[in-house]
């Protein structure tokens, strides 16, 4: 026999509470009609079909993740690669940065400032490795 | 020439700017209308043991530790991982559409220029303003069209995950655990209903049942609204998110700038709506 899907076994469970609600307002417009033996099989009736729907709606909420894998993966890899887009954007920054100091390290080679030159050395270096850790 | 090519990078970035811009509003209310799962208030494990202690009341015993509910907190587990899946997507697509993701300084290199001589060329204050200014045109022109490209790939990659994730989200929110709650009320009617037959009990006992019914069925009937709302949410969050998709090429065009706003503000009222049924709770 082929497996219900998550929506079916929802559609199941939603017909046998509006059965036995049904059944409740039966019961209720025909209480005096009915007798004792009667209205105990009804009510006996009631709480199972309940009981039923009840447990069907848990099965169902539990059988969507079998149905829901390939999206949950295939979302997962777009959600990764959105992370790196993003993070390869946030470098951005960081380049700027490099180029900063870049820049005051070509502004003491032409100032033939030696002890800026150094200065400016360690900046880059710095600058470098700080880009490297993000 | 050069104030074309200024102009041309200028209308760039103003475009590229505002497509990112309506992105950016629809799914940042995509993002916040779908936190309000954790402001639902209800779950199928609790449902699960109210029944459990209801099954206890009728039976006139109490056994601690005799509920089972392990399925239903395996539905919980299901559900929550739906939510973050689908919460993570939303918050990527914002962040990434969002004014963070280029929110660059050029402070560093401005000031480098400023303060450097170059042989026989000083840059004046104005001068470097300017190259700040340009510069950062150019840089926004170059990211705002690399994140539009990327955020057209991404949106059409996710859009048949997304749209079968929010689909389960709402089954199991909107219909499962609702339904639940409906069949939760049923029993409850059953088990007052039995009083109200039972022709050894007084007429003040028979008010105190219908009261402590009303209240409880009163208090049901708003945990549903609470879950249709948010089942609402849903279906134009996943309904936005396919014109956004259909349209990925044209995000420019002022009638898909509006019908995202039109998403947007769909999506904030329905939220409103939510939050005035939780704040009634």
């Amino acid at each position: 026999m082929a497996q219900l899907s998550a929506e079916e076994i929802t559609s199941l469970a939603e017909s046998l509470s509006d059965i036995s609600n049904k059944a409740a307002e039966y019961r209720q417009e025909r209480f005096n009609d009915l007798s004792a033996n009667e209205r105990r099989e009804l009510s006996e009736l009631i709480s199972s079909l309940l009981e039923t729907a009840d447990q069907l709606f848990t099965a169902s909420a539990v059988t969507v993740i079998e149905e829901a894998q390939g999206s949950i993966n295939a979302l997962n890899e777009v959600i990764e690669e959105i992370k790196s887009t993003f993070a390869a954007i946030r470098k951005v920054q960081k380049a700027i940065e490099v180029t900063a100091s870049v820049i005051n390290l070509g502004s003491a080679l032409v100032a033939k400032n030696p002890q800026a030159i150094g200065k400016a050395i360690a900046g880059v270096i710095k600058t470098w490795r700080t880009d490297e850790d993000t | 020439m050069r104030v074309f090519i200024l102009m041309l990078s200028l209308s760039l970035v103003l475009t590229s700017c505002i497509n990112l811009k309506e992105v950016n509003t629809y799914s940042s209310a995509a993002l916040r209308s779908l936190e309000n799962f954790e402001a639902l208030g209800s779950s199928f494990e609790e449902v699960c043991v109210d029944n459990c202690f209801l099954v206890q009341l009728q039976a006139m015993q109490l056994i601690p530790g005799s509920c089972d509910c392990e399925l239903d907190r395996a539905a919980d587990s299901i559900t929550f991982v739906l939510y973050s899946v689908v919460r993570m997507y939303f918050e990527g697509l914002a962040k990434l559409s969002g004014p963070e993701a280029v929110n660059y300084t050029l402070a560093p290199v401005t000031s480098a220029l400023s303060e450097g001589k170059f042989g026989d060329l000083t840059l004046d204050k104005a001068q470097v303003e300017a190259v700040g200014k340009i510069s950062t045109i150019l840089l926004r022109a170059v990211t705002d069209g690399y994140r539009k490209g990327k955020i057209a790939q991404f949106i059409d990659q996710a859009n048949g995950p997304i749209q079968e994730l929010l689909r389960f989200l709402a089954l199991n929110v909107h219909r499962n655990l609702s339904g639940k709650l409906g069949v939760r009320q049923q029993k409850l009617r059953e088990y007052y209903f039995r009083y109200l037959g039972d022709t050894t009990v007084s007429n003040f006992e028979r008010r105190t049942v219908i009261k402590e019914y009303t209240f409880a069925a009163r208090e049901i009937s708003n945990q549903r609204a609470k879950l249709a709302a948010y089942g609402k949410t849903l279906d134009r969050i996943a309904m936005g998110h396919k014109e956004l998709t259909d349209r990925r090429e044209r995000l420019g065009l002022q009638a898909t700038k509006d019908l995202l706003s039109q998403y947007a503000s769909e999506i904030r009222a329905i939220m409103g709506e939510f939050n005035k049924l939780k704040n009634e709770n």
